[in-house]
């Protein structure tokens, strides 16, 4: 396993309570026009206190490219500096992870459990993926660079 | 978890449940495709579907070959009835001519000449009319044999165009509306078999992710440091994943007993369980039972010599990597 594995999906995890970790779809989109990232598809999904997009793009990217993006996206950004570091681990040191701690650096819970005790679950917002398909895919394809 | 996960390399992972939806569907679409190829084949019998203008014109022109058909047939049996007509005079003016010879002749031997050369007279007259008739017979006869000769080859003509008009089919709003149909339903079932045949059916990877967080003293500094765990398994996509994360759960729990040192982490930090899935290519995630992956110190990547930016640049077919070209080179001690 001595080379990172590129990745095409981009996961970004917001606080909506916490103005420093809310989500901003205008920032969003913007970063995308900037990275010149083709939008293929966007999936938005509501937990107890925060929103879980997963986007994917036409591009591969390098997995610390991918985590720069999410952060420059406005993903919280405690989640991304572990996600920078799982990266940095992997980068420094591919041969001593395997497989799964490849595929699994870039986390986002659907289940999240604190003190035994279920503190998030995501469930599927359709609302909010039509608003942000129409930032990240229709909007993009009809406008221009940022 | 996804249902559907596009690889970069174009291979679709689906669940199995998905698959089975796809299968059925287009196995649907195709016989719904069936029987709309059925109806289009009853409805048009190896006939050529036309447009309805082209049919009307066809249709015209073979009215239009029938009437002029029926007008040659009329002028047949016109030129047919004078020819009879004219055969019935010429007879006459024989039998008459021959009746006015005797009667002349008569006269003639009882001395009633006057008379005889009266009746030649008009034998004679007979003889020319009878002249002129058979030249109107010879007309007539052209006439009729011209106007048979027309009728059959318009009775040709039409027979033609009536075969090639039952040949055809008009391409009513209906049977427009049927080719449509199926026209879009074969596109449909193409594109549904090219992503089907691209699908793969994914195996499900579950994975639990355990974090501690607490302080410690290197170099008599305090730090927040984290340690991680990862243990996963790989089921098959109808394996339900509570059941997964039970079995994940204590799986976990009896790795970190069984470690040495760890029993001290319940007595500090936060304890928070996450866990993820995702549907992985079943070549690279064989099914297999819960496995532990990662026990790290995510710090430590700072001790290691940081990455340069070369290591992101792309490389030249063949030309070595930053990593391999620095083979060899030793490092910064830890």
């Amino acid at each position: 396993m001595a080379e990172l594995r590129p990745v095409n999906v981009l996961k970004l995890d917001f606080e909506q309570e916490n103005p420093q970790k809310s989500m901003s779809v205008p920032r969003m989109a913007w970063v995308a026009k900037f990275c010149r990232l083709t939008v293929q598809d966007v999936k938005a999904y509501r937990t107890r206190k925060g929103i879980h997009v997963v986007i994917r793009v036409r591009e591969a990217l390098h997995p610390l490219i991918a985590v720069l993006i999410q952060s420059l996206m406005g993903s919280d950004y405690a989640r991304e500096a572990y996600n920078a570091v799982r990266v940095l681990n992997l980068m420094s040191s591919p041969d001593k992870y395997d497989e799964v701690a490849h595929d699994c650096w870039n986390v986002l819970y659907y289940k999240k459990l604190v003190g035994g005790e279920v503190a998030s679950e995501e469930r599927f917002d359709p609302e909010l993926t039509e608003e942000l398909r129409r930032a990240l895919i229709e909007e993009a394809e009809e406008g221009g660079r940022p | 978890m996804e249902e559907e996960v596009v690889l970069p390399d174009g291979t679709i992972l689906v669940t199995r449940r998905r698959y089975e939806e796809e299968r059925r569907l287009v196995e649907e679409l195709q016989r719904r495709l069936s029987e709309l190829q059925a109806r289009w084949d009853e409805a048009v019998r190896g006939r050529v579907v036309v447009p309805p203008e082209e049919y009307e014109r066809e249709r015209a022109e073979l009215s239009r070959v029938e009437a002029e058909l029926r007008a040659a047939w009329s002028e047949w049996g016109r030129s047919a009835a004078r020819l009879r007509w004219l055969y019935r005079r010429r007879d006459e003016l024989r039998a008459r001519r021959e009746e006015l010879l005797e009667q002349a002749r008569r006269a003639r031997a009882e001395g009633r000449e006057e008379e005889a050369a009266a009746l030649m007279e008009e034998h004679r007259r007979l003889g020319r009319e009878l002249l002129r008739v058979g030249g109107y017979i010879t007309d007539a006869l052209f006439a009729v044999r011209e106007a048979a000769r027309r009728a059959a080859a318009l009775r040709r003509e039409s027979g033609r165009l009536r075969g090639e008009l039952a040949r055809k089919v008009v391409l009513t709003p209906e049977l427009r509306a049927l080719r449509a149909e199926i026209d879009s339903l074969q596109r449909r079932v193409e594109e549904e078999s090219e992503r089907l045949s691209r699908k793969v059916i994914g195996n499900k990877l579950v994975a639990l992710h355990k974090r501690w967080v607490y302080e410690s003293r290197p170099g008599g500094k305090r730090h927040d440091l984290s340690i991680e765990a990862v243990a996963s398994m790989v089921v098959d996509t109808d394996v339900p994943t509570e059941e997964c994360e039970e079995a994940l759960k204590a799986f976990l729990e009896d790795e970190m007993t069984a470690t040495p040192g760890f029993e001290r982490l319940y007595d500090v930090g936060e304890d928070v369980v996450g866990f993820e899935e995702k549907l992985v290519h079943p070549d690279e995630y064989p099914l297999r039972g819960p496995q532990l992956h990662t026990l790290e110190w995510w710090h430590r990547v700072f001790a290691e010599p940081q990455l340069k930016i070369t290591d992101f640049l792309p490389r030249r077919p063949g030309e070595k990597g930053p990593r391999e070209m620095e083979r060899g080179v030793k490092r910064h001690a830890d």
